[in-house]
């Protein structure tokens, strides 16, 4: 094109017509020639045909031109027309779509320049060419959409890729790169990858070896010591790049936020095995008693029907009702102890009877707390309560709050003692149900007070305070809008467990 | 205290389960033993100065003053009344509580056969169990 510029340029408008008609017969250029002081234009067979029309029957008028122009598009148009007009561009070009005589729209470059002024400097004539570009622009289209999809992709991969040379060096990254590697805003292209992260380099040295050799390399999570000296947990996978031999492609992911979540619920999951182990494990002690008593009674009764005459059935109506009453209550621990046994972990969060819950603690530790010379008072809800949550992580909660009681009384040398009591009532609050865990100890120091939610705190000896841990229950009781606090300005330890009231079927 | 000579055997049944309590003390009794009954340690001390005992059937957890507590307490006032434990937990055979000096550690539930078996080894020695 610049060619035809030259033509242009240097040769008079009759001149240039003749050549360019000669120079470009048959070719795919279509001419106009727009006089400014009439709207005339000349169009020539070339052009005319480029929109499907006769030449002989076209209107050699402006219209012509601009009743075709896509209305889209006239606005760039003419902006670009009155910039040439006006002197601000050394000529004229736009692409714009026009309308072919059989309704399909053509992409035409459209360039030209003013060819004659008058002695003013007004522009006279306005000469130009019209080539079809629907093609390549289609084409353009088709590669712009499929560079944007490619883009997109690589933003939306929840991972960063870089495309490293044979010597490691960066060569392209996906935007993701540098955000999961935590680098900061220098440029990534063109460093090797060690001067970029070294830590990394250094861990990937002997995968990227392999991968080279041509085994892709995989890892699920490395530690890896980012440049801010911070550590992350990264997934990566290199492989070798098929366009060119030695080139690697390398893609990492932070999924630090996974490990941590899963390092989280693997102590949670500890925690909860040896809450379970300490309250189950003394659960064939709370069982062996009742059966003890259901074991002589039964014999009693036998012993009594077995007698000569008429038996004494006063006496065996009495072993029998003790006999109900321990299974009874052998029943009730059983009970609770299969709502402690449940792993809730998959459960969603659904109405649980507040009183059931007390029900279940007391059945647990009530005989336990008594022999340890601490009391268990248990005071039930005014109404029936129900809680959002679930009931297993409740009770554990709960049980592991009572016992951190228990062992705060016997710690202070409260047991046996007007103090040695362990309260645990229930009350609502608005839209709270409020559980209230209280014991006649020393209360917590001060010093300690900010500290006991602190996972790993513990002011018991070592090889005790098992358990799930005060941490760990707090966070229980969060998972389902709950809250445990430790209450300021009681005169002994009262823990409060808020929990939202259980709202719908 | 002082041993019954001749009578039936004297048992102090002590545990803290009142029901337990009740239950073995009428189940003793109808065995033909003579049962005194206390709630914990301390309760069993009082009762042994006052009256004669034979041999204690003791729960081991207790408030207040528990088993292991009144066996040492006996030992150390050296009054040699042979003690055997009741106890709940799975470990009934701990030697630690047979270094105390209790005759045996008997687990729950245990029926009456073996419950006066294992009294009478106490009283008379193994050679005269029934």
């Amino acid at each position: 094109m610049d060619n035809i510029q030259l033509f242009l340029d240097n040769l008079s408008r009759a001149q240039l017509l003749d050549r360019l008609r000669l120079a470009l017969d048959g070719g795919d250029l279509g001419i106009w020639d727009w006089d400014l002081r009439d709207n005339s234009v000349q169009f020539d067979r070339r052009w005319c045909e480029m929109l499907g029309l006769d030449h002989a029957a076209t209107p050699m008028t402006l219209a012509t031109w601009s009743t075709r122009v896509h209305p889209d598009d006239m606005a760039s148009c003419t902006a670009d027309i009155q910039a040439h007009l006006h002197g601000q561009t050394a000529r004229y070009e736009n692409i714009h779509r026009m309308r072919h005589a059989n309704g399909e729209w053509l992409y035409i470059l459209d360039r030209g320049r003013v060819a004659e002024r008058d002695a003013e400097g007004r522009p006279l004539r306005f000469t130009g060419t019209h080539v079809d570009v629907t093609v390549t622009e289609r084409a353009r289209a088709v590669l712009e959409r499929q560079e944007r999809l490619l883009r997109n992709i690589l933003e939306e991969l929840p991972a960063g890729v870089a495309l490293l040379d044979a010597e490691d060096v960066v060569q392209a990254t996906s935007p993701r790169w540098a955000r999961e590697l935590g680098l900061a805003d220098a440029p990534v292209e063109g460093v090797p990858l060690r001067a970029q992260a070294p830590g990394l380099a250094a861990t990937l040295a002997p995968a990227l070896a392999r991968a080279r050799a041509g085994q892709p390399q995989i890892a699920e999570a490395e530690a890896f010591v980012r440049s801010d000296g911070g550590q992350s947990w990264l997934r990566w996978h290199v492989r070798p790049w098929a366009e060119v031999p030695g080139q690697l492609l390398l893609m990492v992911e932070d999924v630090s936020a996974a490990v941590e979540a899963r390092a989280a619920a693997q102590r949670e999951q500890e925690a909860r095995i040896a809450s379970l182990a300490l309250f189950a494990g003394g659960i064939a002690h709370e069982l062996n008693s009742p059966l003890q008593i259901i074991l002589a009674e039964a014999e009693l009764a036998e012993s009594v029907a077995d007698e000569g005459g008429a038996p004494d059935l006063a006496a065996m109506r009495r072993s029998v009702e003790v006999i109900r009453q321990t299974a009874e209550r052998a029943a009730a621990i059983t009970r609770a102890l299969r709502t402690l046994s449940r792993d809730a972990r998959a459960d969603p969060a659904g109405a649980v009877a507040a009183a059931a819950l007390l029900d279940d603690a007391a059945a647990l530790l009530s005989s336990r707390f008594a022999s340890g010379g601490v009391r268990l008072l248990v005071e039930p809800p005014d109404r029936d309560l129900l809680v959002r949550g679930r009931a297993a992580e409740l009770l554990h909660v709960l049980l592991n709050l009572l016992q951190n009681s228990y062992d705060a009384v016997r710690e202070a040398g409260a047991a046996n003692s007007p103090r040695g009591q362990v309260r645990l009532r229930c009350t609502a609050e608005g839209d709270e149900v409020v559980f209230w865990v209280e014991d006649g100890g020393d209360g917590v120091a001060a010093a300690h007070r900010a500290r006991v939610f602190e996972p790993f705190f513990t002011t018991k000896p070592v090889g005790a305070g098992t358990g799930l841990g005060l941490a760990i229950s707090q966070r229980l009781a969060a998972r389902d809008g709950g809250q445990l606090l430790l209450v300021e300005g009681a005169p002994s330890t009262t823990f409060a467990l808020r929990l939202p009231v259980h709202r719908g079927p | 205290m002082v041993r019954s000579p001749n009578g039936p055997l004297q048992v102090l049944l002590v545990d803290d389960e009142p029901l337990l309590v009740d239950a073995i003390g009428r189940l003793l009794r109808r065995a033909g033993l003579g049962v005194i009954e206390a709630t914990d340690g301390m309760e069993a001390l009082l009762r042994l100065r006052s009256e004669p005992v034979d041999v204690i059937l003791s729960d081991v957890r207790m408030p207040q003053l528990d088993g292991p507590g009144l066996l040492r307490a006996l030992r150390a006032e050296g009054d040699p009344t042979p003690l055997v434990f009741l106890t709940g937990y799975g470990d009934y055979g701990d030697s630690g509580l047979l270094s105390l000096g209790a005759s045996e550690v008997l687990g729950k539930p245990v029926a009456l056969p073996q419950l006066l078996a294992a009294l009478h080894r106490a009283v008379h020695g193994e050679a005269a169990a029934p």
